[in-house]
């Protein structure tokens, strides 16, 4: 019976789609935080869908996005859509000042006023095409000519449209300055419905930043934790804003997606120094630390294999032992590791032998020695070592 | 450098003079009342080392010069320094050759070449250039009667910046806090590091080269050298007592029962890594089975989490830990992968070896047993001839491998060497960074100076500092909140008496002297307990005879009881109202 009626609204669904468009977005955007160009934050649904943070030499400015997608493919945006502004109007000076501070655009633009040098620029990203009217403003203001009867019209009421937030009426060419930081996304794939390509393109930047070959769930898997971090810190209002609250519920930063992404981060720091990514993939933890170290591959053999037989006896005794056992073991081999690594960080082979020699009388003397043998507890170590890498 | 001797000469016939006094290998003890002269000698040893020491005016009026006699890295050295009040020293080498100083920068120089130390350009306060002078070093090691107990550090001029830091580094051997030449050092460190940086690469890709091509060999060179002589000594053997038949055919039967054992050996190494290659695979295929149900378990956890009935919360920490830990663990996992992997590899490859090995060993056996087989039919000389050259040929074998044995462990220390060169140019290099006070060396050297200060407070028995002990330029302490100058009477002695050993202590520790002895000229200015004093003194004496450190102490008062390494000096001569260590030059004569 539903089928034979037409809903009388779907705008819920609309919005509900636009939503994950804007999530989407933002995932890809924080992916972006990786490639270690510059972008180093990403906000999301704070002051505008998101926003990210450039650093550069003079300091942090930031990168305003508003996302809109629109379910008809075949639609262009009209300057009406997107300015407020009515194309066939013959004379300009009927053109509706309150129309175009309500648009699309004049909200973008109000953030170059608000935060005037801070702002980068701002973003409007869709998944079409703008109208011609439109192609030909953008381009004029690209150009910087500023010519088009439109763009006259922008500079015109560019002060009337921000009265509360322009304190000084600006200059024409301050205004121009600000018109110029608007950019134009148009036809992005990942924000496409049903058939998108943004799960292509996000596995293909996290499959880069991985340590290990990651097969198809296991992408998915993190791509998932990926979206879900974005979704939880897109909701929830921030009660009190300062630096820290937004840091924490609204802010997406290296630490955040390093601990969903199955890289370690000095496999990280390596890959961002042009290390080659074959070596990280292939190479282990045990081997890139010790090799740096200067060991040789035999001692990288022997160490990883004491390393495999504890995993082998930690994998068989976990159900077999008491937990309690078994993590009082973890935690005295953990504890031995702690206080082994120098202040700078390395761990000397020929410096473990004495405490292990004490660590296996305690475990005799507490009866948790089992099966276990200094090599054994030897490998249990560098097991602890390659989990506090990773 | 250690002290010798000492002894002043005379101005003209009134003048005074000493005997020539001998320093103890431990302790040298000036024992005398006051106004005895003992200040006079132990102001001369420093001012024969370049220190600019002030006499009284009777000194320089009764005594012509001073000559001191010290060991150093190139032999004994005899300092002659002219009671004057400017720079005129004579150094006697120990080849006879002399040369004079008229200047406290040449002679500075002179004598910290002559004990291996470097030379760099410092900057003084006015950042002009200058160098480290005798002068600025000195007071570490000698402490004067009035100002040495002042302070930590009490030089007659402070005009170098840092100067006690730069000291300091120069005796450890560290990069200069201020270098003149800043710029162009840093230049010339960072060529010299990315030249170390190709050599290590360079050596350690030698070294790898050289153990492939030794990888056959299971051996150490002093196994191969074992089994060369024992073969040397068959065919001494052979050729000495005059062998039969039977014993030649012996020697190759001996030979080839010990090549099927090296054979039967490899064989069962074979077959050890074969089996843990079949082992590999089983374990890969566990942890591939743990990945499904790490995955698996998040999944499971998404479902959970879209029932709203186990929790409505969004923010809900519920699955927090699982959730945070999924890409963790898979990077565990899949690590574990890559290691057993990367052994497999390792152990394919060290198979074809061991069987390339066998291989050769059983063609060698087959050429043995053919000649044994046809000296069985040969004549007894033949027979021997064959036997020696079998032996020959392994002894020949076996010298080869050794020496491509010696040659990996040759690389190998070179390898290392260079390693080790490069990191102290790296440390140097990074001196001139920003962060010139973070040096790996002058934390750790910090670290230990505390340590040992906080010691010899303990044996003074100063009770009345904080033991929270911090350093300010480097090695200048503070004691809590409290500097030096706060202290006042005895606790300041103390603190400066204690710091002073601790610094020797250190110097012992990292075995990095500059002079390897310590001079306090009357250390009891201050009412210190004698007891104290004498354990501090005993103190020393352990430190002395462990490190063969030489401690010269002057004193009126305390008496210490040395043993037959150590000296003391009593004043000798009668003077108008006591004993005198100066005597007059004509009272030989009368006497």
């Amino acid at each position: 019976m539903l089928e034979k009626k037409k809903p009388r609204e779907q705008s819920g669904r609309h919005s509900f789609a636009a939503y994950r468009a804007q999530v989407r977005s933002a995932a890809m955007a924080s992916l972006s935080i990786l490639e270690n160009d510059g972008i180093d934050r990403v906000y999301c649904d704070l002051h505008d869908d998101f926003v990210i943070r450039k650093k550069d030499d003079d300091g942090f400015s930031y990168v305003f996005y508003q996302v809109k997608t629109n379910g008809k493919q075949n639609h262009n945006w009209t300057l009406n859509e997107l300015f407020g502004l009515k194309a066939k109007t013959k004379d300009q000076k009927k053109q509706c000042t309150e129309k175009i501070k309500n648009s699309f655009i004049g909200k973008l633009l109000l953030h170059t006023v608000v935060f005037d040098n801070y702002c980068n620029s701002v973003v409007f990203q869709t998944n079409i095409n703008n109208g011609d009217d439109v192609e030909k403003v953008i381009e004029d203001i690209e150009a910087g000519a500023f010519q088009n009867k439109f763009s006259e019209v922008l500079i015109d009421r560019f002060n009337k449209c921000f009265p509360e937030e322009v304190s000084n009426e600006l200059s024409e060419d301050e205004i121009k300055l600000r018109l110029s930081k608007l950019k134009f996304e148009t036809d992005v794939q990942y924000l496409k419905s049903g058939d998108d390509n943004f799960e292509p393109i996000a596995k293909n930047a996290i499959y880069k930043f991985s340590e290990v070959d990651l097969g198809h769930t296991e992408t998915r898997e993190i791509l998932m934790k990926l979206l879900e971090l974005v979704e939880n810190k897109s909701s929830g209002v921030i009660a009190e804003l300062t630096q820290e609250s937004i840091e924490q519920y609204a802010g997406i930063a290296i630490e955040d997606l390093l601990s969903i992404l199955s890289i370690s981060k000095d496999a990280y720091n390596n890959l961002l120094e042009s290390g080659d990514s074959k070596v990280i993939k292939s190479a282990s933890i045990i081997q890139r630390t010790l090799s740096s170290a200067g060991a040789s591959i035999e001692e990288v053999e022997y160490i990883s294999r004491c390393k495999t037989n504890w995993d082998l006896w930690h994998r068989k005794n976990r159900h077999v032992l008491f937990e309690f056992d078994l993590r009082s073991i973890n935690s005295m081999v953990r504890e031995l590791l702690n206080s082994s690594i120098r202040s700078d960080g390395s761990l000397h082979l020929a410096s473990l032998r004495s405490p292990i020699k004490d660590l296996v009388s305690k475990l005799e003397s507490e009866d948790l020695m089992y099966d276990l043998n200094p090599e054994l507890i030897l490998g249990g170590i560098f097991a602890e070592l390659v989990k506090g890498k990773s | 450098m250690k002290l010798i001797s000492i002894q002043i000469f005379s101005n003209g016939l009134s003048g005074w003079q000493s005997d020539l006094l001998k320093f103890g290998d431990n302790i040298t003890q000036l024992f005398g009342k006051n106004g005895c002269g003992k200040t006079p000698i132990v102001q001369s040893i420093a001012f024969c080392l370049g220190y600019p020491s002030v006499f009284r005016n009777d000194i320089y009026e009764r005594c012509n010069h001073a000559t001191l006699e010290v060991s150093s890295p190139i032999g004994n050295l005899q300092l002659k320094r002219i009671f004057s009040k400017s720079t005129d020293i004579q150094v006697t080498e120990p080849n006879g050759e002399k040369q004079r100083f008229y200047d406290e920068k040449e002679y500075s120089a002179y004598l910290f070449e002559t004990l291996g130390l470097s030379i760099d350009n410092l900057v003084t306060n006015n950042n002009k250039s200058t160098s480290p002078y005798l002068a600025s070093m000195l007071p570490i090691y000698y402490l004067d009667q009035d100002d040495g107990y002042n302070k930590f550090y009490s030089p007659p001029n402070n005009f170098i910046k840092d100067q006690f830091s730069e000291m300091m580094r120069m005796i450890f051997d560290l990069p200069v806090k201020h270098s003149f030449d800043q710029k162009k050092e840093k230049f010339k460190a960072k060529e010299r590091l990315d030249y170390l940086d190709k050599q290590v690469e360079l050596h350690s890709r030698q070294a790898e080269i050289a153990k492939q091509e030794a990888a056959l060999i299971s051996k150490s060179s002093e196994e191969l050298e074992d089994e060369i002589s024992t073969l040397e000594s068959e065919i001494e053997q052979l050729k000495s007592s005059g062998a039969n038949h039977d014993d030649s055919i012996n020697v190759l039967d001996r030979l080839i029962s010990k090549h099927k054992a090296s054979i039967r050996g490899l064989t069962l190494e074979i077959a050890e890594i074969n089996k843990r290659t079949s082992g590999i695979a089983q374990i890969v295929h566990e942890i591939n089975t743990e990945v499904e149900t790490l995955n698996l378990n998040e999944e499971a956890r998404r479902v959970f989490l879209s029932f709203n009935e186990i929790c409505g919360s969004s923010n809900c920490q519920l699955f927090a830990s699982s959730s945070d830990a999924y890409s963790k663990n898979l990077l565990y996992l899949k690590d574990q992968i890559k290691d057993l992997e990367r052994n497999a590899g390792i152990d394919k490859i060290k198979i074809e070896q061991i069987m390339k090995q066998r291989e050769s060993l059983e063609g060698l056996i087959q050429t043995i047993i053919d000649e044994r087989n046809q000296s069985l039919e040969k004549s007894e000389i033949s027979a021997l001839v064959d036997a020696i050259s079998a032996l020959k040929n392994q002894i020949f074998e076996l010298q080869s491998q050794k020496s491509d044995i010696e040659k990996v462990e040759l690389l190998e220390n070179k390898h290392f060497q260079t390693i080790a060169e490069r990191n102290k140019a790296l440390e140097k290099y990074q001196s001139f960074g920003t962060d010139k006070n973070s040096i790996p060396a002058l934390v750790r050297l910090k670290a230990d100076l505390r340590e040992f200060f906080l010691n010899w407070l303990e044996i003074l028995n100063t009770n009345n500092i904080s033991r929270n002990i911090t350093f300010k330029d480097d090695f200048t302490p503070y004691l809590g909140t409290e500097t030096i100058s706060q202290l006042k009477g005895s606790t300041r002695t103390r603190a400066v008496l204690a710091y002073h050993a601790a610094l020797i202590e250190l110097m012992a520790q990292h075995n990095s002297f500059c002079f390897k002895f310590l001079i306090l000229d009357t250390p009891k200015q201050h009412e210190i307990h004698n007891d104290d004093l004498n354990q501090y003194i005993k103190a020393l004496k352990v430190l002395c005879d462990q490190h063969s450190v030489q401690v010269v102490f002057s004193t009126t008062e305390y008496h210490y009881q040395g043993d037959n390494q150590d000296i003391e000096w009593n004043p000798k001569y009668q003077g108008e109202k006591q004993l005198m260590f100066l005597k007059m030059n004509d009272q030989d004569r009368i006497i």
